[in-house]
């Protein structure tokens, strides 16, 4: 008898292997490889894919890009494959329009560890109270730079525009993207207010979010 | 209610309060742990400072309705002296004596709109 596997992402069915792994390796923090692998290792069944098949599989995959979630014949299935290939990727390979950018610069105090100072990454390490001498407490001035991008929704096949917020990590230096809503994509400074939000869903003002003290 | 400062993912509101609510010491305080990474944003005091959780209560809860935050994703601690806010990634933040509310950022899923909090 013929078994038909099927696969699911957020209770989607997808079929083939492939596109269940490229999928789930764009996100390996909510999937980790250990946990797929695992997750198909059924000693008992005959139908379960050992190991050593998966983990070659699973390294084999590409991961999933937006013009390829874009070629799923299912509505639903090309929402979940360009969910999880991620804004970033919606961005450069759609062509999203860069609708506002805005740059702020900043002043903010941050306590710098000094060289003696054990470290884990740039926490001090081990310590169980802080002393003044472990820091230099010399404001910090950096440029806090926000770029919101609209995707047209007849690109994307859905029923609204999409909107992109790209930002930078003022300690990090790493990049972000994020998905804004719709009503609150007006500016750049008004988006990332808008991810900051009471219980009510109400949104920090650009006047409150310009007023943070600190930010790392 | 003010937003201080944003750690990462983690907004940092001050509030006015009194001193008289209650609350329990800690030597050290996690507030938001990375769910994958192991790292963490955590509160330490300075020599000579403490750091209290405050106590799930009447007046928490009240505090909590001023400032319009729900207790389920809100860390509420007091700090005397001054405390650093520290991080494996993120620079140290200072947090000079008063109260905090620790919540999350959120972001927007377009597909199934739901607004969900930014996991890290």
């Amino acid at each position: 008898m013929d078994v038909k596997k099927s696969y699911y992402v957020d209770g989607v069915e997808f079929d083939t292997m492939d596109d269940f792994l490229r999928i789930v390796k764009c996100d390996d923090e909510e999937f980790p490889m250990e946990l797929i692998i695992k997750s198909f290792d059924k000693p008992n069944s005959k139908y379960a894919t050992s190991i050593d098949k998966m983990k070659k599989m699973y390294e084999k995959a590409k991961l999933m890009t937006a013009k390829d979630a874009l070629k799923f014949p299912n509505m639903e299935q090309r929402m979940v494959a360009i969910k999880y290939a991620g804004p970033e990727k919606i961005v450069t390979e759609l062509g999203g329009k860069l609708i506002s950018s805005e740059t702020v610069s900043k002043t903010h105090k941050r306590l710098t560890p000094k060289k003696s100072v054990k470290l884990d990454g740039v926490k001090p390490a081990g310590y169980e109270v802080l002393l003044e001498d472990m820091f230099d407490d010399e404001p910090v001035t950096f440029d806090d730079k926000y770029d919101l991008y609209k995707i047209d929704k007849k690109k994307l096949e859905t029923d609204e525009d999409v909107f992109i917020l790209h930002c930078v990590c003022p300690s990090t230096g790493r990049n972000y993207h994020i998905f804004i809503e719709p009503k609150y994509a007006t500016k750049a400074i008004d988006a990332v207010a808008s991810t900051l939000r009471d219980k009510e869903g109400s949104p920090l003002s650009r006047a409150e979010y310009l007023e943070m003290e600190c930010e790392s | 209610m003010k937003i201080y400062a944003r750690h990462g993912d983690i907004p940092v509101y001050r509030i006015d309060n009194d001193s008289t609510t209650k609350g329990t010491e800690v030597k050290k305080l996690i507030v938001a742990e990375g769910e994958v990474t192991g790292h963490h944003h955590e509160v330490i005091p300075f020599k000579g400072g403490k750091v209290e959780v405050l106590d799930a209560d009447e007046q928490v809860d009240k505090l909590l309705d001023e400032i319009n935050r729900d207790s389920k994703d809100s860390t509420i601690v007091r700090v005397t002296g001054k405390a650093g806010l520290v991080h494996q990634e993120h620079g140290t933040i200072e947090l000079p004596e008063g109260t905090y509310v620790f919540t999350r950022q959120i972001q927007y899923d377009p597909f199934s709109k739901i607004i969900e909090r930014v996991r890290d």
